[in-house]
């Protein structure tokens, strides 16, 4: 191509990054200021903070047991649904659709309450009513990430190719074999991370029980306000004790995506891109057939303003090619 | 060999002889029996009558020894150990001897295509089919999947191929079928039917893809 005609001015890069460097500190500003008001110029009262994240600790132990409880519980009812909803007969069909749209289309609170009204006319078993709203609980977490994780796994299978499904058969494989053998394989790789995110709402959502009286974190965190007065200092402990679930759980799971990752399944490569003005950086990494990463690609290509797309004729790549976990970070 | 132009009922015949598509009418007889009835499962006819698509349809998730040995072990029972030493046979049988552990993202299209043939040859079939094998291939693979195809054929296997590779269909068919409107038009040996074709569609196809 030829030479650019017309050259904008680009702006002095420390330009650029003074504009990040004052957007972040901004943020921080207002949120401290924020902070500073709502404790009325006490500023946070870290020692009670310190003194009283303890008593979170029972809160929190029935919250991850109730979200693993309803979770998995959810994910064999979510995979049947979604099962049904792949099949050709439209009655099986019918009625996944009418499931999961129910479960989807209503919010999660409405479903609780609509529980426990029921639970509470027809008490099952005479429980007393501990278990009782335990069990309100646990099943309206149950039934709502059902409809969810129903979702996902029809997605799942109806990604894996028609063209699998056929060569499988076409060796002899009976319905069952292809889906144990080719269709599932396939299928849980592309569901892992939309079923990570599930598994990440469903541990929020469970916060909404405190409002059937049920002992879990954020019902704690309350009564810890109640005694204290602390509200801000206790809601940002609470937030703090959500994010140290959430956080790390998907970073493991996205360990064990890449560990398990096959050449050409799921999602394939991670793009980092960078744009500036006169180009656009990609990023790939390159995994060996064992799924670890081995070394990290690097594509510039400059942008011809003129014409509005990428000029690949200029683009460079380069490749840094390392054996162990470091190269994992960003080149730049 | 059958040929044909597109949509003439090619591919569906295939998929009708390996029962992928079950008949409406009409009957398919493998060795002298009749196998589209309804006390014959379709999965046992599928396991005497191989399949090799336009697309390969390698399991992406598999490796290459895997892909041939997934049917010996789960299909046949054959334990892992016996079914891998075959596939490793049949690997080397197609020149990819050295790609065992490659997954299919990892080899051309040729590459692909000839594990895709060592699949369908792990099940000891009576008849392979190969469905357009080499038209989604570049062309600088072709010759590479028509090779293994030609040693095939020398070695005695049956062998039904639709195809648009008229000069491998000249040296290596027995008997060339054209069809069009889903329908037989004329059969007979490839000097006939390629040559000197009778029925009028029949010539226009041939005048136009000149062998």
């Amino acid at each position: 191509m030829g030479p650019d005609e017309e050259k904008p001015p680009l702006r002095p890069r420390i330009e650029q990054l003074g504009e990040k460097v004052g957007a972040v500190v901004l943020i921080v500003a207002v949120f401290v200021a924020f902070i500073f008001l709502l404790t009325k110029d006490q500023g946070l009262d870290v020692g009670y903070m310190q003194a009283h994240w303890g008593s979170l600790l029972p809160g929190l132990l029935i919250t991850i047991q109730i979200t693993v409880y309803s979770y998995f519980s959810g994910m064999v009812i979510g995979f049947g649904f979604g099962w049904m909803r792949t099949l050709r007969y439209r009655i099986p069909r019918g009625l996944a659709t009418i499931w999961v749209e129910s479960f989807r289309g209503t919010p999660l609170f409405v479903q609780l309450l609509l529980l426990f009204g029921l639970f509470s006319y027809y008490n099952p078993g005479n429980l007393p009513t501990d278990s009782r709203l335990l069990l309100t609980g646990y099943f309206a977490l149950m039934l709502n990430t059902s409809g969810y994780q129903a979702e996902i796994f029809r997605a799942g299978l109806q990604s894996v190719a028609a063209g699998q499904v056929e060569a499988a058969k076409s060796i002899g494989l009976p319905y069952w074999g292809a889906m144990r053998s080719v269709i599932m394989p396939q299928a849980v790789r592309i569901v892992v991370p939309p079923l990570t995110n599930e598994f990440i709402s469903i541990l929020k959502a469970s916060s909404l029980l405190f409002y059937i009286a049920i002992h879990e974190l954020t019902y704690d965190a309350r009564v810890l306000t109640f005694a204290g007065g602390k509200i801000v200092e206790v809601y940002i402990m609470l937030s703090v004790t959500y994010l140290a679930l959430t956080i790390p759980l998907s970073k493991v799971v996205s360990y064990f995506e890449r560990r398990f990752r096959i050449p050409g399944l799921g999602v394939q490569q991670e793009r980092l891109t960078r744009r500036t003005r006169s180009s656009t950086r990609f990023v790939t990494r390159v995994f060996g057939t064992n799924g670890t990463a081995i070394g990290l690609v690097t594509a510039k290509v400059p942008r011809n303003r003129a014409a509005q797309r990428p000029n690949l004729a200029d683009t460079s790549i380069s490749g840094i090619f390392l054996r162990g976990p470091r190269m994992l970070r960003r080149p730049w | 060999m059958v040929i044909g132009p597109s949509g003439s009922g090619k591919s569906t015949l295939l998929r009708c002889i390996n029962l992928l598509v079950l008949p409406d009418k009409g009957a398919v007889y493998l060795e002298g029996l009749q196998v589209n009835r309804p006390d014959i499962r379709p999965e046992w006819v599928r396991q005497q009558v191989g399949m090799v698509f336009q697309q390969f349809n390698l399991f992406a998730h598999l490796t290459a020894l895997d892909n041939v040995t997934l049917g010996l072990r789960k299909v046949l029972g054959v334990d892992p150990a016996t079914a891998a030493t075959r596939g490793r046979v049949l690997l080397s049988r197609v020149g990819l001897g050295h790609k065992a552990d490659a997954y299919p993202a990892e080899l051309s299209g040729g590459q692909q295509q000839r594990v895709a043939i060592a699949r369908a040859l792990a099940m000891d079939p009576k008849a392979v089919l190969f469905d357009e094998p080499t038209s989604a291939l570049d062309p600088e693979y072709i010759k590479e999947v028509l090779d293994v195809m030609t040693g095939l054929a020398r070695d005695g296997m049956t062998m039904i191929v639709v195809t648009h590779e008229m000069s491998f269909a000249k040296n290596v068919s027995k008997r060339v079928v054209f069809m069009d409107d889903g329908a037989v038009i004329e059969e007979g040996t490839p000097e006939e039917v390629l040559l000197h074709p009778r029925h009028e569609r029949a010539k226009a196809f041939m005048s136009k893809i000149l062998v």
